[in-house]
């Protein structure tokens, strides 16, 4: 026969001080180092359990207990089966209640008749076992539900067959300006201008025939404000309880394009401006070098100078104009 | 190249037609002088000429801005014509834009980009250059 050497602590709870000894007899064959405890009646279970400093293992749980009855007994231990496991012990007569008892979150049920030191201990280590890895599996994933809440980027599971909303992250009910409540009776066509519906549905029409699982875009969406903002759309299809969902990422991104459009207007202004020194500027300044040369060189007559400085006069009024035009395209740049 | 008899100004600044013309005329470079103020108007004219090729000019001197058609218009309707005579067509602008520079040379017509100002000097250098 096996020995386990491991100390389990171990709560009993069994009215009748027979089947106590015989339970603590199987458990003692195999587990050597088993630390029991013993509680009479439910009275006393209570007390162990919510004592803190008690820390089991696993309980052993007789159904008929003198001061309980036995659909009593499930309801006020049910919520002391998500902190450990419990594995109920019964009679013959008990077993369609004991079955029910495993959809309730109880470990297993044993039939006190058919129990041997080896039924017990591989349902105690069965039971030990199953509960730390059914733990581990929830802490996982309730850290894929704080990824999902905790996001500051707005996330929400929507219907992909209606477009109801399914799930809304604490970002979207913050950026959105809806409750969570009102988000849940909401279709994805509520957060979008009316004008833009037809493209949205087209959208995904286009998306189910394509049957991808990955989808981005950037989309108009409408707050409850009615402030229009621009979204960049990530998403994956997903099963969502047993739907077809896509979990979505919204990053609103009016800010940046906003940006963007005004470094491309002061690109355009720039070009303009840069347009205007190499050609406007240059015209008169050009006429300006020439007639200076013309004086310096030419042999000129009273009348041709008259005639020139008509030109240079002119030209000067000219270059005064086109910086005074310059400093004016500028001015919104500054 | 033979010796330039008619040099033909198409741009629409007197002031610069004014300069061009006493440039030329001081330099002697030339006989004859056509001036246009637009390039459609030289276009039209041009075109009245080359009846008598003989009486074409011999080289353009051509603006690049201007009103109505441009000098790019111009150039663009100018060289779809078969000329009887060989013409020199020179850019004379004052842009010192680099992307003018780059189209100009897209022209196998154009045989020479003059920045402003000119004179007769700089007119007979580039000239020079093409012998």
């Amino acid at each position: 026969m096996v020995i386990d050497n491991h100390p389990y602590k171990i709560l009993i709870v069994e009215d009748n001080s027979g089947d106590y000894l015989l339970a603590s007899d199987y458990i003692h064959d195999i587990i050597i180092n088993a630390e029991l405890s013993h509680a009479k009646d439910f009275k006393e279970a209570q007390n162990f359990l919510n004592n803190k400093s008690n820390t089991f293992d696993v309980v052993l749980l007789d159904l008929s207990l003198p001061d309980i009855d036995k659909e009593a007994l499930f309801v006020e231990t049910q919520s002391f089966c998500q902190n450990l496991p419990i594995i109920v012990l019964t009679g013959f007569s008990d077993t369609d209640l004991a079955i029910r008892s495993l959809t309730m979150g109880f470990s297993d049920y044993l039939i006190k008749d058919h129990i041997t030191s080896t039924v017990l201990y591989k349902s105690i280590v069965y039971s030990i076992e199953r509960f730390r890895i059914f733990r581990s599996l929830k802490v996982l994933n309730q850290r894929y539900m704080d990824l999902f809440h905790l996001s500051p980027i707005p996330m929400w599971v929507y219907d992909l067959e209606t477009l109801t909303f399914l799930n809304v992250n604490k970002a979207a009910v913050k950026h959105y300006g809806y409750a969570k409540d009102e988000f849940l009776t909401m279709t994805l066509k509520d957060i979008r201008p009316e004008e833009d519906h037809e493209i949205f549905m087209q959208t995904i029409l286009n998306n189910k025939k394509q049957a991808a699982n990955y989808f981005g875009n950037t989309y108009r969406h409408l707050k409850k404000n009615g402030e229009l903002i621009y979204v960049e759309i990530r998403g994956n299809v997903i099963d969502f309880e047993g739907r077809k969902a896509e979990i979505v990422l919204a990053t609103d991104i009016t800010e940046k394009l906003d940006y963007i459009k005004a470094v491309e207007n002061q690109n355009i202004r720039l070009k303009d401006i840069a347009w205007t020194q190499s050609h406007v500027v240059r015209a008169p300044l050009s006429r300006l070098m020439a007639i200076i040369d013309l004086v310096k060189n030419g042999d000129l007559d009273v009348a041709e100078k008259e005639e020139l400085l008509g030109h240079v006069l002119e030209s000067a009024n000219e270059i005064d104009d086109i910086i005074r035009d310059i400093s004016e395209k500028t001015k919104p740049l500054i | 190249m033979s010796k330039i008899d008619t040099v033909c100004i198409i741009d629409d600044d007197p002031a610069h037609v004014y300069i061009t013309k006493k440039e030329l005329k001081m330099s002697g470079l030339c006989e004859t002088i056509l001036v246009y103020n637009n390039g459609k108007e030289a276009y039209d004219r041009l075109i009245d000429i080359c009846s008598n090729p003989e009486n074409l000019p011999d080289l353009i001197l051509l603006d690049l801005n201007m009103p109505i058609w441009d000098g790019w218009d111009f150039l663009d309707e100018f060289t779809k014509i078969k000329v009887e005579k060989e013409i020199l067509i020179f850019i004379v602008t004052s842009s010192i834009d680099p992307n003018d520079f780059r189209r100009a040379e897209s022209y196998e017509r154009v045989s020479d980009f003059i920045v402003k100002p000119i004179s007769a000097s700089k007119l007979r250098v580039e000239l020079g250059k093409l012998h």
